[in-house]
């Protein structure tokens, strides 16, 4: 039994993508952080390519394709093939290999994570690996928390995006409120779209300023009108940075994690987080019940896995408890629900969520114990 | 390699503020087969091989450790290197070649100001054009780690060669990371700085590769280039203070002068001509002030602090 034997018992079909794509691909759907990771080399037309980082993204590119011909429904791709990166650390190798699987249109639900979680668990003891220290995140936790906060848009909006970026929440939860207001922003305030957009018309005019490019004076006007309002509002209240701030350090065993939230909400009066919190706590039992090994010494954290730009819910990594090595998983997974419609500009729509093995680290954990 | 090689710019206003600036350390470049030959020496450093190249090439060299040391801009040593302290060392700043690394966005932006700001626009751009706003730019590497230390994430580089700032008005990005030293060209292309966007306060440098094969000998003759640039620098604030008869030590310590000799001293030029007069007045007339081109010391902590950094530690 080897792990790609584990993954064939969820059917569907085995492939190979294409091992070069549009390096615009990875960098338009994660951002300049995959950058230094990236194998990047211009193509003969000179836009540039880039050897595959993973087999997610092509295997996602072909399904949204597909589903854009009108295929529908549940799908499960499979693939045990090469994937390139830049090495992080000295010695990392810059090609290798990746088992895994992509489930397409099945319900998103805690019985879905966890199965994944322990499908890729049981792949991995496949090869010999019978348990692990998994570290757990859903970086739907925050967002949700943000929502149940009733923050105006604009600063909801700057908070979930701020989730992403390292130490980027708190320099956000602490700069606000001293942040002078923009004197422009200030004087619009109470100003009509249009009016705002004539007064600024004038300033083009009076400092002979062209607008430029692609950004339209539209947009402009649109931003402007918006740090109106926040600088109406001034800056985070207490209660919501004190709310946030304890939702980022939540770092506990996954079966404690709902009941930490949970605290968490209460202390604020916050409603709706039910579902999420409910879908938490499911799965952090049936993880416990499928695979006990590789959820013993297993933790969760709020913040985890939130550079990882496509997941968008539950997500986990599965390293060596010893010796204990945390910048090399050996398995890794997770959901993101919403990138085919991201990638497709809305076209089509269907949740997705995904496992892998290393096979190469894999084969180090085992080389070490023998 | 085990002679000292040295890398000085082959062309334009770098290559003369360094040629000028090894000249008033002793050091005279003579160029073979004349102003366009790339081979060349340093009179009065016989022992140090010299490489005419440009700017880029001298960084890429330091780094990778083709040659010893080079005389090149600390944009392209920040910009080229993914670790400066493991790969290079500026020896030196050179006062010279001066210019910012800037983010700079159209003038019509009066919403953004700040990298926060952009960060803001940049999210409402992608939404609205369905991808992401791009940032045109030489600089991969500075740029990445700036925009990521501001958390800024939403936006993707475009890789220019040249003409940097003309991207937004030829359309293909919309916000630029670029070099300036006065802002003229960015204002003539009705861009913007951030209040916040200066990334890097770059000058010419010279500067060491920490991956090149150090020989003893190498090292010798870098210590005698350093040692002579030293001493000009040291001569040039010094004037040299010569009485006629001997300048007691109280007069020495009082005044805080560096005795050189029963009759001379060293001081600061600043204050070199009221110290005379002061000597003069306790009966060491006449006292005269004569001008210094080089004064040598025992140390040179230059030299000793970059030797610190070839010794690997631990």
């Amino acid at each position: 039994m080897t792990p790609a034997d584990v993954f064939a018992r969820l059917g569907g079909d085995l492939v190979d993508p294409p091992i070069v794509l549009p390096a615009s691909l990875p960098l338009e759907l994660s951002g300049e952080a995959v950058r230094a990771r990236l194998c990047v080399f211009p193509g003969a037309d000179g836009e540039e390519q880039a050897l595959r980082p993973d087999l997610t993204l092509p295997v996602v590119m072909d399904e949204v394709a597909r589903r854009k011909a009108g295929e529908m429904g549940e799908r499960v791709v499979r693939y045990d093939a090469r994937a390139f990166r830049l090495p992080a650390t000295q010695g990392d190798p810059l090609e290798f290999t990746q088992t895994g699987f992509e489930r397409f249109g099945a319900p998103s639900d805690a019985d879905a994570d966890a199965r994944a979680f322990a499908l890729v668990c049981v792949a991995a003891e496949s090869a010999g690996v019978g348990k692990a220290s998994a570290r757990f995140g859903d970086l739907a936790v925050f967002p949700a928390f943000v929502d149940a906060l009733g923050l105006a848009n604009g600063m909801a909006d700057a908070l979930k995006r701020a989730f992403r970026q390292a130490g980027g929440v708190k320099a956000l939860l602490e700069a606000r409120p001293r942040e002078a207001a923009h004197g422009l922003a200030a004087r619009l305030r109470g100003a009509t779209p249009a009016e705002a957009e004539a007064i600024v018309q004038d300033i083009f005019a009076l400092a002979g300023i062209q607008p430029q490019g692609l950004r339209t004076l539209d947009e402009i006007v649109e931003r402007l009108l918006q740090q109106a309002e926040e600088s109406e509002r001034g800056g985070v209240p207490d209660l919501v940075r004190q709310t946030l701030e304890a939702v980022m350090a939540v770092d506990c065993p996954p079966d404690r994690a709902a009941d930490a939230l949970l605290g968490i909400a209460r202390q604020a009066g916050l409603d709706g987080l039910d579902d999420m919190l409910q879908r938490l706590s499911v799965r952090a039992d049936m993880m416990a019940e499928l695979v006990p090994g590789f959820v013993a010494s297993a933790r969760f954290g709020t913040p985890f896995g939130r550079r990882f730009n496509y997941y968008d819910g539950f997500l986990f990594e599965l390293f060596s408890p010893e010796p204990a090595d945390w910048m090399h998983p050996f398995g890794a997974g997770g959901r993101y629900d919403t990138v085919l419609s991201r990638l497709s500009g809305g076209d089509v729509d269907a949740t997705a969520i995904g496992g892998v093995v290393r096979p190469d680290r894999l084969a180090l954990v085992t080389g070490d114990r023998a | 390699m085990t002679r000292l090689t040295i890398a000085i710019p082959s062309k334009g206003r770098l290559k003369d503020n360094a040629e000028t600036w090894l000249g008033e350390a002793g050091f005279k470049l003579r160029q073979k087969g004349g102003d366009r030959g790339y081979a060349a020496e340093l009179k009065g450093l016989p022992d140090a091989d010299v490489l005419l190249l440009s700017a880029r090439e001298i960084a890429e060299g330091l780094l990778s450790g083709a040659f010893h040391i080079g005389i090149t801009g600390e944009d392209l040593l920040h910009d080229l290197s993914a670790d400066l302290d493991r790969d290079a060392h500026v020896i030196r700043r050179l006062g010279f070649g001066g210019a910012d690394v800037v983010v700079a966005v159209p003038a019509a932006w009066l919403d953004v100001n700040t990298m926060a700001d952009l960060e803001a626009a940049g999210a409402a751009f992608r939404l609205r054009h369905g991808h992401r706003m791009r940032v045109a730019t030489k600089y991969l590497r500075l740029t990445r780690r700036f925009f990521a230390s501001r958390s800024v994430g939403e936006y993707r580089m475009v890789e220019s060669a040249g003409a940097t700032e003309a991207a937004p008005n030829s359309g293909t990005a919309e916000v630029i990371v670029d070099i300036t030293s006065t802002g003229a060209t960015l204002k003539a292309n009705s861009l913007k700085v951030l209040d916040d966007g200066v990334m890097l306060e770059s000058q010419a440098a010279l500067a060491g590769s920490l991956r090149a094969d150090w020989s003893e000998e190498a090292r010798a003759t870098l210590r005698m280039l350093l040692d002579s640039v030293e001493a000009r620098d040291e001569g040039a604030g010094m004037m040299l203070l010569r009485a006629s008869s001997p300048i007691p030590d109280a007069a020495i310590e009082s005044l805080h002068l560096q005795r050189a000799g029963d009759l001379a001293a060293l001081c600061e030029s600043a204050r070199a001509r009221d110290v005379a007069r002061t000597l003069a007045g306790q009966g060491l007339a006449p006292v005269a002030i004569s001008p210094l081109s080089f004064v040598f010391n025992e140390e040179n902590e230059a030299y000793q602090l970059f030797v610190t950094k070839l010794t690997p530690t631990g």
